[in-house]
């Protein structure tokens, strides 16, 4: 072993510390934290989930607010999502958006702990994989034909390994957020509506030696909320209530 | 096809002090080293901590549980370390700006200090090999890149702390 290594160990040794509290308060800071954010999603998630069915997954892809007019009034439950940070994660806008969209086939994967679409083989090797941008509290389901559709009710669950084709906006490397925080993905995939998936083949049982992973658990977004040029903050009300304009009879009636 | 990540989860009360208690100072090490940062280490390793509780089923389905409080603690320290910049111009090669060896009032150089001023990712395969004992095979999984990538970045790095001269070193 060289110096180098033996300093090198040493060092570790040297920079260990002891914690200031013990597990159990850990635990109980945790225990908290859940609670509120299970009340916080029985509020808001229904209202994404099916906000995101009729188009408004267009929110978390748009940098610039969508034509039409301003609403005068912002709703209540306008402004409960966007008062909710653990219901939507801002995608970055502006310079972090190419713009383009490309057709993409991919893999479900998680990588560096964040759940990226594994594209096939390419020149660069830190060019295949893409962070994949879903809001938390976006459910998914397969049917028989193996498409795919966000909005439907039931568990918030895809498989990983599932083979997604679809249409998405690509950014390549305007900046390194994403390279950073989600090592080994080249930029991100951010889905722009339910319409963009032309298919998703779930993986055979045989070959799914995958744990599958829930969206509102992956911690994607945990380290995202400051990155970038900071256009990652939460929509504005006015924002939410521009996309979400007209829902609220759909969401009265519970569809 | 609907697969149910089951709540719950495998980690219980007693499982999880016992790991806190043994995991919180290695990865605190692992982190400070790199960061260049005890306190900013031990703040983003705790929150990572506490993180890891309050989403078990992440958690278990990840697998390997320092690997996943050391990911959420890096990102985190990222994350802290961009919203600093927006208010400070500090240096885009660590969380923390280096001290310039040649302005430096001690001529004996700490290696933490010579082990920030590594690039990011290479003083993070230093990290992952020596403090956190991981093979190639098993960084180049945890930071999701190819282990000839890792190989080199390892190679290079050891090259760069060799470039410091050993007895500047204290």
């Amino acid at each position: 072993m060289s110096d180098i290594d033996t300093r090198l160990r040493e060092l570790a040794e040297r920079l260990r510390a002891d914690p200031d509290v013990d597990g159990a308060e850990v635990r109980s800071i945790g225990r908290r934290r859940r609670v509120r954010r299970q009340i916080a999603m029985v509020c808001a998630a229904t209202v994404v989930t099916v906000a995101a069915a009729f188009g408004g997954a267009s929110l978390w892809n748009s940098p610039t607010p969508p034509a039409g007019p301003q609403p005068a009034v912002v709703p209540v439950w306008a402004e409960r999502i966007a008062d909710d940070p653990q219901v939507f994660r801002h995608a970055p806008g502006g310079s972090g958006l190419a713009g383009a969209t490309a057709t993409v086939e991919g893999t479900l994967a998680i990588a560096g702990g964040c759940l990226v679409l594994q594209g096939p083989p390419a020149e660069s090797p830190e060019g295949t994989p893409r962070v994949l941008v879903l809001p938390v509290g976006a459910t998914w389901t397969t049917d028989g034909g193996g498409m795919a559709s966000l909005g439907a009710e039931g568990a918030s669950v895809l498989p990983l390994g599932t083979k997604i084709t679809a249409r998405f906006g690509i950014s390549e490397r305007t900046d390194r957020t994403f390279s950073d925080l989600c090592p080994g993905s080249a930029g991100y995939a951010a889905l722009a509506t339910p319409d963009a998936v032309v298919s998703a083949q779930p993986p055979s049982a045989a070959a799914d030696t995958t744990t599958p992973a829930s969206l509102d658990t992956i911690p994607l977004a945990d380290g995202l909320e400051g990155a970038g040029d900071g256009s990652l903050d939460k929509p504005s009300r006015d924002l939410v209530g521009q996309v979400f304009e007209g829902l609220g009879d759909c969401l009265n009636r519970g569809t | 096809m609907l697969i149910v990540v089951p709540e719950g989860g495998l980690v219980d009360a007693a499982e999880f002090d016992h790991w806190y208690a043994a995991a919180y100072p290695r990865l605190v090490a692992q982190l400070t080293a790199l960061v260049g940062d005890r306190a900013e280490a031990q703040d983003c390793v705790q929150e990572a901590f506490v993180r890891a509780w309050d989403r078990k089923p992440t958690l278990e389905s990840v697998g390997e549980q320092d690997a996943w409080i050391r990911t959420t603690a890096y990102r985190l320290a990222v994350s802290r370390w961009r919203r600093l910049r927006r208010g400070r111009e500090l240096t885009a090669q660590g969380l923390r700006a280096p001290r310039d060896p040649l302005a430096d009032s001690e001529t004996r150089l700490d290696l933490l200090d010579v082990l920030q001023r590594l690039p990011l990712d290479q003083r993070r395969v230093i990290v992952l090999h020596y403090f956190a004992d991981r093979s190639v095979a098993q960084i180049a999984a945890e930071i999701g890149v190819p282990e000839g990538t890792v190989k080199s970045r390892l190679h290079r790095a050891r090259a760069g702390l060799a470039g410091v001269s050993e007895g500047s070193l204290r």
